[in-house]
């Protein structure tokens, strides 16, 4: 087994938990945006075109199998999870404790813990000459991430952030294009896959098939694998080949099971997603959080199958072949 | 709202459970002596028991913790159920057999929030850069050039390329930190160099390239294809021979792979220049496949199997000096330096002190003496580690940071304790200097985590903003080394 490949399970959850806010949640005010796409501006750096005038490219920078972009948060530059995972932005508590709102929560949670949950307001994101301003953001501690990756990681950049555009994202060439229209003419490349896809929350969902039995999977850039719910139709799993197993043991003693398998039988559309390494676990905890059950989620190594061009307008999903 | 914020949470346990998943999967997966399959709906674990029982043991401390493993060997009860969900339906001299519901998988328990990541994963070496020598393959010295400790990267754009960015090892991989500017048909920036080995791509117009004028390239742990450039330190130089058809160096830095490292002949002499980390090398040129010394080194050094040849010292020793001790007849220097060699590092007798010259890395060591036979640590150095017979002394090469807790005077001890040393639960002993606890140490590149421990208590820095929260549900304070 190659070693690099188990370094995938580490970010699996980072974004895997929060896919399907409920719509209460969806608070985070977008005031403005503007796409200074003609002229370059003074809030980074020169903006890189593409090869139409409303197409922004950005270079991405990889570290492991997650994706960053630099960009600025009011006067703070630094590297943001490209994270569809997640809803909205994310700020990581190290960077922004001075933003942090009195916001916390007390009532009804899993845990006394508050402290992870806060509220930041920002003046200004932005990236690539697009900018938000007068944001609202939770504030969180990303530092784990930073500790796993040695990476300065200021926060998250969620669907909020790009829902606005056509997002094409090329994970092997670590390049992302931000259409502000109708997404580049691909004519010419082959479509590995066409499929309609569903917002809800801010979270994009896709139907997909295992053993003739029909999921519905978050699409989740911030998973560095993909992952199954253990509780789905017994014939999902038939065939699947089991790579290993793991404990999960947390500080007070809690265990939780996961098997890390190889995909089979399992398909979208008319794409057969064969030999992806995923996660069985049991998600009963991550669903208890936001009322609803999932089935799982897709995340790297469906990103790596192809050039994923998500059209958050027309609610589609395509995969063009990379040669 | 409520929702959203039990999700936060979870997010938090979650993924510090996943940095367990990390470790456990990696250890288990690689073992092909556990057999996995489903069957109607449950997980079907095959364990070979083999001679010692490791794997099994292993499998059960993971597992089944209820399980009592000679139980299981013995295969008292073929039906027994671990409180676990784990089920034996098969037990013999050989192997085991346990099953479990798919769907019993189990998901955690209390609301811990505390979890410890028991793995380093850190990408300190995703890009190998700690090599021991390195040269360059650039197609052109005009394109790419040195000047003093500035080198200047070009790139040929075309007419209608718009920006140009340089990113690498060197400016943290930043997309946006060093742009290039336009100089007639090229792009150029000039950039201090880290020593040694540097990665690094061109951003053309947003798009990531490899600098076509380097032929040196590099697969990194991502599966990125970079660049690479050695910022070099030592020229080997042949003045004669301007007639040779080939002159190849060979030494102790490339294990003297003769055909590896090819000189280049410029005004009649030969010349490569070469990164090689601090340390002492023998090495010979091959002039046409004939093995000689370096005509213009005088400093030659025999192999012990009958034949010489050229030594060369890079870097500058470190000089380490104590006083006292005017009894002793002898005093050797060890450390975590030197693997705690006993006999290397004899400390030389001079009128005032004692004193060793040997190369070193910049960093935080542990060391002792070895005083005429008897171990002591260095009483006249206020910084150690541990206690009693495990005190030892900390000598640290080239500090580049200083820690400094203010408002504990009274304290009676404070301990610094962080990534940099392991987070040892003994941490090194801060000084009182006036009214501060200080000290000096060396921290890598990247992220350190630290705290003080101070008069038992951990404490983080109360005069650094930058702090996070740890797997102890308290905090940890950071500084990032550039």
């Amino acid at each position: 087994m190659n070693k690099c490949f188990y370094s995938f399970l580490l970010f699996l959850f980072l974004a895997g938990g929060r896919i399907l806010a409920s719509e209460n949640s969806l608070d985070i005010c977008i005031n403005s945006l503007s796409i200074n796409a003609l002229e370059p501006t003074n809030l980074l750096s020169p903006l890189v075109f593409g090869e139409e005038k409303d197409t922004i490219r950005i270079p991405l920078i990889r570290s492991g199998n997650l994706f960053f972009i630099e960009a600025k948060i009011d006067t703070l530059i630094g590297n943001f999870l490209v994270d569809l995972g997640a809803p909205y932005l994310v700020l990581n508590t190290t960077y922004f404790r001075d933003y942090e709102k009195d916001y916390s929560y007390t009532a009804n949670t899993l845990t006394t813990e508050t402290d992870f949950v806060r509220r930041a307001k920002i003046k200004s994101l932005s990236f690539y000459g697009i900018e938000y301003k007068n944001m609202e953001a939770d504030v969180t501690d990303l530092g784990a991430i930073e500790n796993k990756r040695g990476l300065r990681i200021l926060g998250l950049l969620g669907v909020s952030i790009f829902k606005d555009f056509v997002f094409d994202i090329d994970v092997k060439r670590q390049q992302l294009l931000l259409y502000k229209g109708a997404a580049k003419n691909l004519s010419n490349t082959e479509i590995l896959l066409e499929a309609p896809i569903r917002i809800l929350n801010n979270v994009i969902l896709i139907k997909a098939r295992a053993n003739d039995v029909v999921l519905e999977l978050s699409i989740d850039s911030g998973a560095e694998r993909n992952v199954l719910d253990n509780t789905l139709n017994s014939s999902v799993y038939e065939g699947m080949t089991i790579m290993g197993s793991s404990v999960i043991r947390d500080g007070n003693g809690g265990r939780s099971e996961a098997l890390l398998t190889e995909l089979t039988k399992f398909s979208i559309s008319d794409m057969a997603l064969e030999k992806m390494y995923t996660l069985i676990l049991n998600l009963e905890i991550i669903s208890r959080a936001y009322g609803s059950t999932i089935d799982g989620m897709l995340g790297y190594p469906f990103f790596a199958t192809g050039r994923v061009v998500i059209d958050f307008r027309r609610k589609q999903l395509v995969i063009y072949n990379l040669k | 709202m409520k929702r959203l914020l039990i999700y936060k949470i979870m997010l938090k346990k979650w993924f510090f459970a996943f940095i367990l998943a990390f470790v456990a999967v990696a250890t288990y997966s690689q073992n092909e002596d556990v057999v996995y399959q489903f069957k109607d709906g449950n997980v079907i674990v095959e364990i070979s028991k083999g001679e010692d029982d490791q794997i099994l043991n292993e499998f059960l401390e993971k597992f089944g913790s209820s399980i009592q493993i000679n139980d299981s060997l013995q295969g008292l009860d073929s039906k027994k159920i671990t409180s676990t969900g784990w089920e034996l339906i098969y037990n013999d001299v050989s192997k085991c057999v346990y099953q479990k519901s798919i769907s019993n998988l189990s998901a955690g328990g209390g609301d811990g929030h505390v979890f410890i990541d028991e793995e380093n994963t850190l990408m300190e070496n995703k890009y190998n850069l700690n090599v021991r020598y390195g040269v360059n393959h650039l197609k052109s010295e005009k394109v790419n050039r040195k000047l003093g400790d500035l080198f200047t990267f070009r790139y040929y754009g075309k007419s209608n390329t718009r920006s140009v960015y340089l990113s690498g090892t060197f400016n943290d991989w930043s997309t946006l930190a060093t742009p290039m500017k336009r100089v007639g048909g090229l792009w150029e920036v000039s950039v201090k160099l880290d020593q040694g080995k540097n990665l690094y791509k061109f951003i053309v117009d947003g798009k990531w390239i490899t600098d076509p004028e380097n032929k040196i390239k590099e697969v990194d742990y991502d599966g990125n294809t970079n660049s690479v450039y050695f910022n070099c330190n030592y020229v080997f130089n042949l003045k004669a021979y301007p007639k040779a058809k080939k002159v190849y160096v060979a030494g102790s830095f490339n294990d003297w792979r003769e055909n590896e490292l090819k000189m280049n002949l410029i005004d009649g002499d030969w010349n490569l220049p070469i990164y090689l980390s601090d340390g002492i090398y023998n090495y010979k040129f091959i002039v046409d496949g004939e093995w000689i010394l370096d005509p213009s080194n005088p400093e030659v050094r025999p192999d012990g199997a009958g034949n010489n040849n050229s030594f060369l010292s890079i870097g500058e020793p470190y000089v380490f000096t104590t006083t006292g001790y005017r009894n002793a007849n002898e005093i050797i220097l060890t450390g975590s330096f030197n693997n705690w060699n006993e006999g290397e590092l004899k400390l030389k007798r001079y009128p005032n002190e004692w004193k060793a010259e040997f190369p070193i890395k910049p960093g935080n060591y542990e060391y002792k003496f070895i005083i005429d036979g008897t171990w002591f640590y260095d009483k006249k150095n206020p910084y150690t580690i541990g206690k009693d017979d495990y005190k030892n002394s900390i000598l640290v090469v080239e500090p580049n940071h200083r820690f400094i807790l203010k408002g504990f005077e009274n304290a009676s001890s404070v301990l610094l304790s962080g990534t940099f040393n392991g987070w040892r639960e003994d941490g090194y002993t801060m000084k009182k200097e006036g009214n501060n606890w200080v000290m000096d140490v060396h921290l890598p590149k990247g992220k350190t985590r630290y705290k003080f421990k101070v008069d038992g208590k951990w404490i983080r820095d109360p005069d650094n903003d930058l702090y996070e929260r740890n797997t102890y549900d308290s905090y940890d304070s950071i500084i990032w080394v550039k």
